[in-house]
């Protein structure tokens, strides 16, 4: 090559190390490759080899390899399609209803009044409580007899007699939506409230003064300055909500019924824990991820999106 | 189209402070005023008022003879253009620019045809379909002015418009800006700190200085007559020189006498004797190296200077330090003795205390607003 040829480009990790230094890179860098190999690729291989050969006698032994019946057995399990119906059920109104109130909640205490530092502190404390104090709260809350919130209705006159919010199917379950919801919308509504307040002040003016009124004005400058926080509102809730597990646990354990508040990520639970059968679980496990990463992908899609998530 | 009075306009913002006072003026329909002024002297808050953005604490503000002090600014019929102007990211030219019309419910062919005019005016044509993250900044300009624009407002109100585009663009712009005026013969109000965007475009320029009106004059006079020391020192590339010292009448003259000068100031009508500030601008002074063969006040060349295209110096004279202008040709050297001349037209004389113009400004030869040739359109 001639002299004036064209030179390699330089990407910036031969600038940094040359030669021997690369050994003493990957000496340096071993450590910390082990320990995330560690954590991460040997459960994986740990979990599909699983699902192919089953748990041996001994804990961590895997037993002899029995082919995909795993898998196979996904396809004509009545308890696997209800589990995979009923995660829908959880996520879609989780999602909406999630995102709607955090998106409301945040205009509101996004407006100058008294009190509002406090109001927003306090808005995190659905969020901090443990989930099993959550569930212990409603479960009193919106018990049929002795619920505070019964008493409420039927005070007001709106029902005649309480209605009993775990005995239902599908009613329960939307109960549990509800009961996430409330626990989960903070941390949405906290990203809306830092959203909002990077609202480009002059648009907002010029939209003013072009004519337009609150609602004109929410739909044309605030709603598209905040729909890549929307966007990732709505994945955070889906994610979240595809792996809820502790309040099913501690407030129904999957009834009333034999499995009408299951989800998948349950049905995993009961495989694996209860049943001891690991290979199943570890299918249901790799199904619940399949999911996610096909839901994330899905609702990324947009470029906005991918940068709000990005640039966090 | 309409003009616009202010009427003893005041805002206090929360915590007191007084971002503008007791603003009194008369703005002529179809005039082009900028609001001069450094930041914190309540140019942008008056351009908010007269948009409805914020309201007014006292006054009352009249486009016309209606009163629109509490008038909001969606009933306002105000355009206005921001510094980062304040287009909607999610709409196309075309859509930024039709959205006013949109919202006012104009049918789809008519809005069509109104952008269409309108981006024709601004040579954007071709721009219709692009985003706003796609433009260059001048690009932005034209869109933000065009969504003012195709609204036929009563007023223009423009906010810093070109201070985000690059020295060549600002200079095109400014033309722009004057050549749009003219074919609208619309009402324009102008804030901007650029002292040179005010005095090229301006019909009249209103100086603010800490929410108070200093001086609200034609463009020229501005310059030439400043009102008071603040007016005199804000405008100008090179600081303005002032001497304190005192005023005496001999004969029919009126002397201005310090330590190291003395100076006929003739103004016409002698003053009340006393002390006073002299200023005098940089290019009203001439240094010269050869004695000019009568009095003049001499001193040392302590350095020079050059400012674009001309050559600057500054002599010290006792413990004066005088930045004057070096005529071309003159040979000049650091420490050489040099004589100054002083424009007598071109003296300044205010006083100490108030610092305001003591000797009179001549009246206004032509009034404002006869810059404005015949609408085009």
């Amino acid at each position: 090559m001639s002299v004036l040829g064209v030179r390699r480009r330089r990407s910036p990790s031969d600038l940094a190390i040359k030669g021997e230094q690369r050994f003493y890179a990957g000496v340096f860098l071993l450590p910390t490759a082990l320990i995330a190999l560690g954590l991460v690729a040997y459960p994986l291989v740990y979990s599909l080899l699983l699902t192919v050969r089953g748990a041996g006698d001994l804990p961590g032994e895997l037993g002899p390899w029995i082919g995909f019946s795993n898998w196979t057995h996904l396809v004509g399990d009545p308890v696997f399609r209800q589990s995979f119906v009923q995660s829908v059920m959880y996520v879609v109104p989780a999602c909406v209803v999630g995102v709607g109130v955090a998106l409301a909640v945040a205009v509101v205490l996004n407006q100058d009044f008294p009190g509002r530092r406090i109001a927003r502190a306090c808005l995190l404390i659905p969020w901090a409580l443990p989930p099993v104090v959550v569930a212990a709260m409603f479960e009193w809350f919106l018990d049929a007899r002795r619920g505070l919130f019964g008493a409420w209705l039927t005070g007001l006159g709106i029902t005649a007699r309480p209605p009993d919010f775990f005995s239902g199917i599908p009613g329960t379950l939307f109960t549990l939506v509800g009961i996430h919801v409330w626990k989960t919308f903070p941390l949405l509504a906290i990203m809306f409230v830092v959203a909002l307040q990077y609202l480009p002040q002059e648009t907002l003016h010029a939209a003013r003064i072009d004519g337009a009124g609150m609602l004109h004005r929410f739909r044309y400058v605030v709603l598209p300055h905040l729909r890549p926080t929307i966007v990732a509102a709505v994945i955070i809730e889906l994610l979240i909500t595809l792996q809820l597990f502790d309040l099913i646990y501690a407030l129904t354990l999957g009834g009333p019924g034999a499995y009408s508040t299951y989800n998948l990520y349950f049905y995993a639970y009961k495989n694996t824990f209860e049943y001891q059968d690991f290979g199943y679980g570890a299918v249901l496990a790799y199904v619940v991820s399949a999911l996610v990463i096909v839901c994330a992908l899905i609702l990324t899609r947009g470029r906005a999106a991918r940068s709000q998530l990005a640039g966090g | 189209m309409a003009s616009v009075r202010l009427e003893h306009l005041g805002k206090t913002y929360r915590g007191g402070v007084n971002a503008l006072q007791d603003l009194t003026v008369t703005i002529p329909n179809g005039e082009f005023v900028c609001i001069l002024g450094p930041s914190g002297s309540g140019k942008s808050t008056a351009l908010k008022l007269l948009a409805g953005i914020e309201e007014a604490t006292t006054g009352r503000i009249f486009f016309d003879d209606q009163d629109v002090t509490l008038t909001t600014p969606e009933r306002r019929d105000v355009a206005m253009v921001f510094q980062s102007y304040g287009l909607y990211p999610q709409m196309t030219v075309a859509e930024n620019i039709a959205f006013p019309l949109m919202l006012r419910k104009v049918p789809r062919a008519e809005r069509a045809r109104q952008v269409e005019e309108v981006c024709k005016l601004l040579g954007i044509g071709k721009l219709l379909r692009r985003y706003p993250r796609q433009l260059s900044g001048g690009e932005r300009q034209r869109v933000a002015l065009g969504r003012c624009i195709v609204r036929n407002p009563r007023v223009f109100l423009l906010d810093e418009p070109l201070s985000n585009l690059d020295a060549n663009l600002r200079v095109s712009m400014r033309q722009e800006l004057r050549r749009l005026h003219e074919i609208l013969g619309a009402t324009f109000i102008y804030v901007t700190h650029d002292q040179d965007d005010a005095l090229a475009m301006g019909d009249r320029v209103l100086v603010l200085a800490e929410g108070r009106l200093q001086q609200y004059d034609a463009a020229t006079r501005v310059y030439q007559y400043p009102a008071n020391r603040f007016v005199a020192s804000f405008l100008g590339r090179l600081p303005m020189n002032f001497f304190s010292g005192a005023l005496e009448t001999r004969g029919d003259l009126v002397m201005f006498r310090n330590a190291d000068l003395l100076l006929a100031v003739p103004d016409g009508k002698p003053p009340v004797t006393g002390t006073a500030t002299l200023g005098v601008r940089p290019d009203a002074i001439s240094v010269r190296s050869a004695h000019p063969g009568k009095e003049a006040p001499v001193g040392f060349v302590r350095w020079l200077e050059v400012v674009q295209p001309d050559l600057y110096a500054t002599i010290e004279i006792g413990s004066h330090r005088i930045i004057a202008k070096v005529p071309e040709g003159e040979a000049l050297e650091v420490g050489q003795p040099a004589y100054l001349h002083f424009n007598p037209a071109k003296l300044h004389l205010f006083d100490p205390a108030t610092g305001d113009r003591l000797n009179p400004a001549p009246e206004e030869a032509a009034p404002a607003g006869t810059r404005r040739r015949e609408a085009l359109a």
